[in-house]
């Protein structure tokens, strides 16, 4: 089934042929493999061991040995920082997999089957969705031990009703349409109906939003991990270095300006790319390619 | 060809009968959750969109069924293809009655259903390739040559064998409804129901969909059911015609009856409403006064009594049964135009 | 500006649409959707535009409008409202025309109503440029006209929304809205194509005394031969962008010149008086308005093209007082 999903390199010759008209694409995708790249080879092209202490070296201004100066400990900055890449996009990208792969999966089933089963996903959703983000965060932090794996849980958590909602919003819209009546008409199971017809019509948004909802997730991870909720010492997360930063801001502005740069860089390129998936992906914009 | 073959191997035993019998059939819709209708004190939840209809289809012949919007007439064809829940009643094909079993797969492989719309009625991020061979997936029969099954079936609407990568929104409004044509006949179907199947058209178009319908009945042994409320298309391509008013059939029997000696004034109303495109030439306007009432308020007695010109008594009292003008031209009216 | 002749002869037309020209922007390349199309709607005359799906004709209607979409620009031409040049207009001066002294009337009224407004509420607010009336008497004026055309209680129906109303009745609503300042054109675009025969049947008869009623010309868009020649005076064959015959309704329907408008005639199921199995229809394509050839538009699918057609543009063959058609083969004929 998985094969007759329009294939892969149509898309990406298509998305390349798009982004070359769109420069605030093409920069968002270059930032976004930047932060990539520094993910996957960041801890090899490092200067220095990230948790190495030396404490006769702290507080050194940037210069060529020390790219982003060193923090009050004597580790070298700009290595924390290509280090904690790993760290935030494992967290915000891998949490936003399992949020956006949980939430369509729910979304389909609310949007798809009984009514009553779509009520009680919906209360469900609602629920937790409004409780204030970061009080959730907050209590489920204390109550379970910080780790990577618990800010993880708490994400997944905050992000899937709003992931399940949209999918939800848009079966619901589309099963009744004509073209779904029709493959209905031929005999086709549900799980077809569900995973043919109606999955590629509702992702579209799904990934754009999802996207975009990276970069904030890493700065919540950042946010909790300031407020000493987040990842615990001594791991090089983006949140640890500025909080560690702001306590020696007259000292070493460096380090918050250091550890702020990728967030931004980050930021910037997924929010970038999400938008320009969603011109793309947008059919009344795609028809007349 | 091996198609072909195989189709006159699955011809009926007993070719004699007729390929669908549909018996007393009622459709009925909730208005509202049983909550709700004992809160507001509402006995009556439902109504009826399809209500004690009979008739049926010979093997190869069309039969057309016309109505205005909420006549029931797409709910009918839907109900026939188990899209919507039949509440009494039966439907049988080919002597058996496929919604005992749920519709069985054997069922859904004799009848296919062409939708309204001819470009929203495909998916629109599939292919053509992929819309035309989807029914083969789905009935486990993928493991042929799709490729060369997309080709022939694009030969047989008659649309070039390229337009197999081309998504529906690259389609014009008749290649789209030839794409729905090759889906519908993919299977080799003995029966197809056409829920409107040239509404959107163009006038030059429209007669190439409909000689495309007629060539593949000739050809391959079609039956079709067609659903419309053009009773100018109607005259020519189909064999019987049954007229509904909600969710009735107040007269059918073969098209040339209907159309020489219409019996119910719903009927007469109907065909004096049709655009004559000529300019001297008036249509009746006065015929059909009104709208059709609300389903959810259905007059009392004959349905139609609020407009019609012939009311009497007895119509807002009592639903008229069916009388026999032939053995195949029926109506349900007390005071019939025609007296047979 | 130099007046064309007709206007001096005491001719007095509402709209004159004078080689007008439209084309759109697209990615893929230029749509010269209208090609130097002619029209005048006489006062208190209705115009039929007939054209099938990709004849532009409702380009046309959103043009005269000046509704035209984003990408759509005139490319030359005129259009004149009443001797206004509605091109040389300000953007204010033509909404002061829009609503008022010409309105629309458009397909579906269900998109065109606005859904969270009583129907009362959004008539009153149309007459906002009369000032010297009260919100009673603009209610009242409102009722007036939905009595007029046909709407059973009209003072309690002000106070329901669009959904609460059937299709046919929205129609009805629609068409009150756009008279209720009693404009001197009325551009109806498909108004009874999303309704039944039986509604259609009624919503004609209501234009055509509206028409006498309000001495309003109308400007009848419509694919549908039947509804054309029981309703309009004139009718404008419109094909891929041009117009390839304009005549009088009798002319055009008893004495079809152009090998299009013969064709679209004779496809019409309801046209035929045998039952025949086999219909008629006009072979090919409606042709790909980003290359138009040189010739006849109408070329590729004309059954009588013979050489000319290919390379020479066909002129405007005037046939009877007011029916010309555009067509090589009517030249030979009255040479020959």
């Amino acid at each position: 089934m998985v094969s007759e999903i329009p294939a892969g390199p149509g898309f990406l010759r298509m998305l390349g042929r798009r982004l070359r008209g769109d420069p605030l694409g093409l920069l968002g995708l270059v930032l976004v493999l930047l932060v990539i790249f520094c993910a996957v080879f960041g801890p090899s092209l490092a200067p220095f061991n990230p948790l190495k202490l030396a404490v006769l070296d702290r507080f050194q201004s940037p210069s060529w040995t020390h790219l982003f100066g060193t923090d009050n400990l004597g580790r070298d900055v700009f290595s924390r920082v290509l280090a904690g890449t790993r760290i935030a996009l494992g967290v915000g990208g891998g949490s936003i997999a399992i949020a956006l792969s949980i939430g369509l999966l729910l979304g389909l089933v609310a949007g798809y089957g009984p009514r009553w089963l779509d009520n009680a996903l919906l209360l469900l959703f609602d629920s937790v969705y409004s409780f204030p983000t970061v009080m959730l965060g907050l209590t489920v932090m204390t109550l379970l031990n910080p780790s990577i794996g618990t800010l993880v849980l708490v994400i997944v958590v905050i992000q899937t009703p709003a992931y399940s909602r949209l999918i939800r919003t848009a079966t619901l819209s589309i099963k009744t349409s004509e073209y779904i009546l029709a493959v209905r008409s031929l005999g086709a199971s549900p799980p077809r109906v569900l995973l043919v017809h109606i999955l590629p019509n509702v992702i579209g948004p799904l990934f754009i939003i999802a996207s975009m909802d990276i970069p904030s997730v890493i700065a919540l991870e950042a946010g909790l991990t300031y407020l000493g909720m987040g990842i615990p010492p001594p791991a090089p997360s983006w949140g640890r270095i500025l909080q560690e930063g702001f306590d020696s801001i007259r000292d070493a502005p460096w380090i918050v300006i250091a550890g702020g740069i990728p967030l931004i860089i980050t930021t910037l390129g997924f929010t970038f790319l999400g938008e320009a998936l969603r011109d793309w992906l947008d059919p009344r914009l795609r028809r007349i390619i | 060809m091996a198609e072909v073959a195989a189709l006159t191997r699955r011809a009926p035993a007993g070719s004699d009968g007729p390929l669908l019998a549909v018996e007393n059939l009622r459709v009925r819709y909730p208005m509202m959750g049983a909550v709700r209708a004992a809160l507001q004190g509402q006995r009556n939840r439902f109504l009826d969109a399809v209500l004690d209809v009979s008739f049926t289809l010979k093997a190869g012949t069309t039969l057309a069924l016309v109505g205005e919007s909420g006549s029931g007439k797409s709910s009918l064809g839907r109900a026939i293809i188990g899209l919507v829940p039949i509440h009494s009643g039966y439907v049988r094909f080919l002597g058996k009655e496929p919604a005992l079993h749920g519709m069985t797969r054997d069922y859904r492989r004799n009848v296919a259903m062409m939708f309204q719309d001819p470009v929203s009625s495909l998916s629109p991020r599939r292919s053509v390739r992929s819309l035309i061979t989807e029914p083969f997936i789905v009935h486990g029969l993928s493991r042929r040559d799709l490729a060369a099954e997309a080709k022939r079936l694009l030969a047989l609407v008659g649309l070039p064998a390229d337009f197999a990568s081309r998504y529906p929104h690259q389609l014009s409004g008749g290649q789209a409804r030839r794409v729905g044509v090759a889906r519908a006949v993919a299977l080799l179907p003995k029966l197809i129901i056409a829920d409107e199947p040239t509404a959107g058209l163009d006038v030059s178009v429209q007669g190439e969909i409909l000689n495309l319908l007629t060539r593949l009945q000739r050809e391959l042994g079609l039956s079709y059911l067609i659903i419309t409320h053009n009773l100018a298309v109607v005259r020519h391509v189909s064999d019987e015609t049954a007229i509904m008013y909600m969710g009735r059939f107040v007269e059918q029997g073969p098209t040339a009856d209907i159309f020489a000696r219409a019996a119910h004034p719903y009927t007469v109303g109907l065909l004096g409403a049709q655009p004559k495109p000529d300019p001297d030439r008036r249509r009746d306007y006065v015929a059909l006064m009104g709208e059709v009432p609300s389903l959810a308020r259905r007059p009392s007695g004959c349905e139609f009594h609020p407009r019609c010109p012939h009311a009497q008594e007895i119509c807002r009292r009592e639903v008229p049964p069916v009388f026999e003008l032939s053995s195949r031209h029926r109506h349900r009216c007390y005071f019939p135009a025609t007296a047979g | 500006m130099a007046l064309p002749a007709e206007a001096q002869a005491g001719f007095d037309p509402v709209l004159q649409v004078r080689d007008l020209s439209i084309g759109f922007r697209t990615p893929r390349g230029h749509v010269a959707a209208l090609r130097h199309v002619n029209l005048d709607v006489p006062r208190g005359s209705i115009v039929g535009v007939v054209g099938e799906s990709g004849s532009g004709k409702s380009s046309l209607a959103l043009a005269i409008m000046g509704l035209m979409a984003g990408n759509a620009e005139i490319l030359g031409g005129d259009i004149l409202f009443s001797g206004i040049d509605l091109r040389r207009l300000s953007p204010a001066g033509l909404r002061h025309l829009r609503g008022r002294r010409m309105t629309m009337v458009f397909q579906d009224p269900m998109t065109s109503l606005n859904p969270v407004r009583a129907i009362g509420r959004q008539m009153i607010d149309i007459q906002y440029r009369e000032q010297n009336l009260s919100i009673a008497q603009k209610r009242r004026r409102s009722a007036d006209i939905l009595r007029r055309v046909g709407l059973p209680d009209p003072e309690q129906q002000l106070d329901r929304y669009c959904h609460q109303f059937s299709g046919g009745m929205r129609q009805r609503i629609a068409i009150a809205m756009s008279l209720l300042e009693e404009p001197e054109l009325l551009i109806a675009d498909e108004p009874t194509t999303a309704l039944d025969v039986t509604l259609e049947a009624q919503i004609i008869q209501l234009l055509r005394d509206l028409r006498q009623e309000f001495n309003t010309s109308i400007l009848f868009i419509s694919h549908n031969l039947g509804v054309v020649a029981e309703l309009c005076d004139h009718i404008v064959v419109l094909y891929a962008g041009e117009v390839v015959e304009s005549g009088p309704v009798r002319e055009i329907f008893y004495r079809p010149a152009h090998p299009y408008t013969q064709a679209l005639l004779a496809c019409d199921p309801a046209r035929l008086d045998l039952v025949q199995r086999e219909l008629p229809t006009i072979a090919g394509d409606v042709p790909n308005l980003m290359r138009v050839s040189v010739g006849c538009v109408f070329r590729p699918r004309c059954p009588r093209a013979f050489a000319p057609c290919t390379s020479v543009p066909p002129p405007d063959v005037a046939l009877e007082v007011a029916h010309q058609a555009r067509c090589h083969l009517l030249t030979d004929k009255r040479d020959g």
